[in-house]
């Protein structure tokens, strides 16, 4: 089912503007400066960030990857108890949980750096003849996977991710310890 | 400081403008922040709770193969009663339950809980053969019931051999009606059975028809035992210790096994594990009492028997002949 993705930045706000601020506190990590933030509005792109670049690739690949290490942690963090309850227990009557769930599914679904992202990191880092190979070949990958991620954002794929975080994890933990 | 625009990354739209200072962090950003970071608290606090609820709910077979039955459904139990309104965690119970031969909790579970709640056409199917089964249950139960009534008030010697008599034949009757529980009918029968022999084959029969039922597995080794097959003995009573690993009857039984084949500090292990468990189990202190004098436990010994004469009063005449050395080990157990 395609459904107008900005329809769905409306429903899942939270994930963009914590997206948005992870990119923002990656350049503010990293000494970069942050000329212009867009948390979220209604248009595409649904939020951006404007900042300064580098030719050091560690930051470069940081403030682009940021928003997928803080969206999964913090998606995961908020929404692991409300999973259990809501998907495994099929528990629907608790607010609390359907706030927690939505919340953290809204963060996780936006855990996906953008095409814009990958695109820095091909500029800045892939063709930037300063960087050495090891750098080029160690990122290449995450921008292949980014690519992909895009493509499979058309079918849901980040839905799909938050949703098997949500599964998957508590799962995987349960038979663990 | 080298600056470079990245507008360009973000499409066509986008003037290009130089900006030299940070963009703050707007306050509704950050109070938006701290709400997520809040809520990020509140999930943490809440996550140790739920997620032990949910290794409950996950690890419950795997318990169970482990022989940890009764902990594994208790616990569960637990669970469901904190999330009443979850179908899943009922319908685990119930299966789990019924599974495990566990048939009041299941029914428990099946009135207090379920009732109401929607079910998909599988589980909808499978609770309908649950019910099944436990009507015949619940029925045996209450023929049972209404046959035994007569006797609650009596002791052993005042039941007549008529009306016991009287009974097994009903029993045997209610064989016939498909309605009923066989295994549990067996069972009882084996209960009022005449002869050691008699007993074995009744219990026996009922366990074919349903291992699960009751401690009828305990029963059958013991009922082995008795009949001196030990080594068959041993199985059904290991079977149920790998059931349930905190089954005194089973331990118990195992204790007077491992006494009948000489190996007395086996048996008392076995025994004093059972004690640990359940001391009012049936025949539990009593069969301490034979471990610890077996093992020349002299001032033990003398401590098992005041308890058993405090809480259960005199022993039976067959142990205070054993103790007295009047008879052995073999004709205390085998005889009984």
């Amino acid at each position: 089912m395609i459904i107008p993705g900005f329809l769905i930045s409306i429903i899942t706000f939270p994930g963009v503007i914590i997206h948005e601020l992870a990119h923002q506190v990656f350049c503010m990590l990293c000494g970069l400066h942050v000329y212009e933030v867009k948390y979220f509005q209604f248009g595409n792109p649904c939020g951006y960030v404007i900042h300064e670049t580098s030719n050091q690739p560690s930051k470069v690949f940081l403030t682009s990857m940021g928003p997928f290490l803080i969206n999964t942690i913090l998606g995961m963090l908020i929404l692991l108890p409300a999973s259990v309850e809501l998907i495994s227990f099929r528990e629907f009557s608790n607010p609390l949980n359907l706030l927690l769930g939505w919340l953290g599914f809204s963060i996780l679904m936006h855990a996906f750096p953008s095409t814009g992202d990958a695109k820095v990191m091909v500029k800045w880092i892939l063709k930037n003849p300063d960087v050495s190979i090891i750098w080029k070949v160690l990122v290449a990958p995450f921008v292949g996977l980014l690519y992909v991620c895009s493509i499979g954002s058309v079918f849901w794929l980040d839905a799909l991710y938050a949703a098997g975080m949500g599964i998957l994890i508590p799962y995987l933990l349960a038979h663990i310890f | 400081m080298e600056t470079n625009d990245r507008y360009d990354s973000l499409g066509p739209g986008f003037e290009q403008e130089t900006h030299r200072k940070n963009s703050p962090v707007p306050i509704w950003v950050l109070l938006f922040l701290v709400i997520s970071l809040l809520l990020t608290g509140v999930s943490m606090v809440r996550f140790p709770k739920v997620f032990g609820e949910y290794r409950i709910y996950v690890k419950a077979e795997q318990r169970m193969r482990e022989g940890e039955t009764s902990d594994a459904l208790n616990d569960l139990l637990g669970v469901v009663e904190t999330h009443p309104n979850s179908v899943p965690l009922i319908v685990k119970l119930i299966d789990l339950s019924m599974e495990a031969g566990y048939y009041d909790s299941a029914a428990y579970a099946l009135n207090e809980f379920l009732a109401g709640k929607e079910l998909n056409d599988t589980q909808y199917a499978r609770m309908m053969r649950h019910t099944e089964r436990l009507e015949a249950y619940f029925l045996t139960y209450d023929v049972l019931d209404n046959l035994f009534a007569d006797m609650a008030e009596m002791t052993e010697e005042e039941a007549s051999q008529q009306q016991i008599e009287d009974i097994c034949e009903a029993l045997k009757s209610l064989l016939y009606d498909e309605n009923q529980d066989q295994a549990m009918l067996y069972y009882y029968l084996a209960t009022f059975s005449q002869s050691s022999e008699e007993y074995y084959t009744y219990i026996k029969q009922g366990y074919e028809l349903d291992p699960e039922l009751f401690d009828i597995r305990v029963q059958l080794g013991n009922a082995a035992r008795t009949n001196g097959y030990t080594e068959e003995a041993k199985e059904y009573l290991l079977e149920a210790l790998a059931k349930d690993k905190k089954d005194s009857g089973a331990l118990r039984g195992l204790a007077v096994l491992s006494l009948l084949a000489g190996d007395a500090e086996e048996g008392l292990e076995y025994a004093m594990e059972a004690y640990e468990l359940y001391p009012d189990g049936t025949y539990v202190r009593d069969t301490c009492l034979i471990a610890l004098h077996v093992n020349g436990k002299s001032e033990e010994e003398a401590a098992m028997l005041a308890e058993i004469q405090e809480i259960e009063g005199e022993l039976e005449e067959d142990t205070k002949q054993f103790l007295e050395d009047a008879c052995t080990l073999q004709e205390y157990y085998i005889r009984d």
